[in-house]
Order: structure tokens, then sequence, then C-alpha cells
């Protein structure tokens, strides 16, 4: 399959350019993910990036893997990996290092769902496109459990219900994807990314309310 | 901004079947246990499960001891023995929720790890040792 190499060019370049522009405070900043934050600002702008990031390469990734295109899926398969990693520090160096120990995990299971969906969807298998679909679901309790362990002021249905927005907004991409209906898709990834705010600031600001010490700075 | 979202779930929740092993099996809710002031020569460990981590991860204890697992996390999690690749025939709570617990005696030495079947790298170890003489 030939592809579309203009649109695959752009992804790329601008994702080169996401990393370059955030590489300094995120991606692979060891710097940044090992010593806490300070500011609550920091950590909202943290959880923000690396959410919107997470889902421009997921839809690299899925868009790749649609296009039968293995090296490619295989790169951004890496580095969305290496944008789990960085999620996980995060929630470290808010949490601790067992609750960073424990996400990680959790958080690449959503991501191996949706692979499986997307495989389903190139191979036409609707049996696995809807046992996946199944697992996400499930997943978003999964998280939304997560997430009111760590902070209790973060009810698990509320969470749970924000992830299976993402897990739906995603979806659609790779829907539209399949479909080649790339506005759409474009248009879908947008609307995926965009969302992320409404997971990333709730828990931020719970992550601020429940450690007032810690992120004395605005 | 608003999601133009039409799409069923399909969300049939497939529950594993349940496989109850041994015994000394009891599972409950927390205020329910009332074991633990029975004072003896047995004694009694705590696990708390809490962000999907069994805390502590690994004890020792000498033969006979009752461990007690609480789930502290609003979801289901399995102690079930062995690793999800190979589980074990000692013990399987099956799924258990919020405030409940697992409680199993373990009658012989030898080091039993666990998983939970819903979160595979949820894992603990349980090393039994022999009772000092
Ligand atoms: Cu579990």
């Amino acid at each position: 399959m030939r592809g579309k190499p203009f649109l695959t060019l752009f992804l790329t370049l601008g994702f080169a350019l996401a990393f370059s522009v955030s590489s300094p405070s995120f991606a692979g900043g060891d710097s940044m993910m090992h010593s806490s934050f300070t500011k609550a600002s920091d950590l909202r702008l943290a959880l923000n990036s690396l959410l919107r990031e997470h889902v421009f390469l997921a839809a690299t990734a899925t868009d790749a893997a649609l296009g039968g295109r293995n090296t490619e899926f295989q790169a951004a398969a890496g580095a969305l990996d290496a944008n789990s990693v960085d999620l996980s520090k995060v929630i470290g160096s808010v949490y601790g290092p067992d609750a960073e120990k424990a996400f990680l995990p959790l958080w690449r299971k959503h991501i191996g769902f949706f692979v499986d969906y997307t495989v389903g969807t190139s191979t036409k298998d609707k049996a696995k496109q809807e046992k996946a679909v199944s697992d996400l679901v499930q997943y978003t309790k999964d998280f939304g459990a997560f997430m009111h362990s760590a902070s209790p002021a973060l009810p698990a249905n509320a969470v749970a219900d924000l992830v299976k927005t993402h897990v739906l907004t995603l979806k659609a991409v790779v829907d539209a994807q399949a479909a080649k209906n790339w506005a759409q898709a474009d248009s879908d990834i947008r609307t995926a990314a965009s969302h992320m705010q409404m997971i990333a600031d709730p828990l931020a600001e719970a992550i601020i309310n429940q450690f007032p010490n810690k992120f004395a700075a605005k | 901004m608003k999601m133009k979202i039409a799409f069923k779930f399909f969300s049939i929740l497939i529950m594993t079947p349940l496989f109850i092993f041994g015994p000394s099996f009891y599972l409950g809710e927390t205020e329910a246990a009332e074991t633990k002031s029975q004072s003896s020569e047995q004694s009694n460990e705590n696990i708390d499960i809490k962000l999907f981590t069994f805390k502590p991860e690994t004890i020792e204890v000498p033969v006979g001891t009752t461990v007690v697992w609480t789930n502290s996390d609003a979801i289901e999690h399995s102690v079930t023995n062995g690793t999800p690749e190979k589980p074990g025939m000692s013990f399987d709570s099956d799924f258990f929720t919020e405030g409940q617990t697992f409680t199993f005696t373990f009658d012989k030495p030898g080091t039993y790890p666990y998983f939970c079947k819903r979160h595979n790298s949820m894992r603990g170890e349980i090393k039994v040792v022999p009772a000092a003489p």
C-alpha cells in the first residue's frame, strides 16, 4: 500500500516539532520527571501536554497500522510508550513510586486494547473489534478506580466517564482513518486532543488540592 | 465542544468462571471478619490492596499463619495463586470488591506467588517458613 505520503510527512514533521518544543520540559525529560513539581501551573501544563501528545501519537500509530506501514507503526508505538512512561513519572512524582509502578501497566493496557481495535478494524474482524471495545469500557472503570484511590476527591465514576469519552473520541479517529475519510479523521484528532483537557484539568486540580503544601506556588 | 458519537457499547461483562479452592477460603465484609480477636498461637497478617498494589508485596510468615487481604480500591481484584501464565492451585479468591476481605491460612511451607486476575501486573508473594520450634 502506497499510503498518503503527504499526510505522513505532515504528521511526522508535526510530531517532530511538537517533540522539539516540549523536549526541554517533557519528552525524555529525566531532569523534570525526577524532580517534583513545585508549581500548580507546571503540573497542569505537564498533564495537559502529555495527554494531548498521547492522542497525537496514538493517531499516528493507528494510521500507520491501518496503512500496513509497520516500520512507521513501530516508531509511533515507541514514542507513544515513551509518552506513557513520562505520564507515569508525573503520577509517581505526586503519589509516589508504588503508584508510578502500578499506573504504567494500567495505562499501557488501554493502548493495547486500542491496538486490538485497530487490528480488528483493518482485518474487518468484528468479533475482535467488539472484544476490544468491551475491554476498553471495562478499562475505564479500572482507571476511575485507580484515580479515586490516588485522590479520593476524584469520583471513580466521573473519571471513568471522562476516560470513556477519550476512548470514544479516539475510536472515532480510527474509524475515520479506516474509512480513509481524512478530513473527518483530522477533525476527530483535534476533538480527541482537546478533550484531554477535560481529564487533565480535574486531575491537576484534585492533586493540587490534595497536596496544598507541595503546590504552594501557582 | 460537542461530540458527535453514535456508538453502541457491547459491554457484556464476561466474568471468568469461579474456581474456588481450599477449605480455608473465606470471603466477606471487613466488619464480618470476626476471627481476629480469637487469641491462640495462630497469627494473622494483613495485606492491604490499595492503588492496584498489594501492600506489602512480599511477606514471610510461619506455617499456620492466616493472611487477610482487604480490598481498599473501588474495583474488583482477586488474590490468585501463581502467575497469569501459570496459575497455581493453592488459593483463588476470585473477584472481591472494596471493603471486602479474603482470608487464607497457610498450612504448608513454601513460596506462594499470587496475582490479580483482572490486573495481571498486580503481583505479590507469601513466603511460608516452618514454625519456630
Ligand atoms: Cu486487580
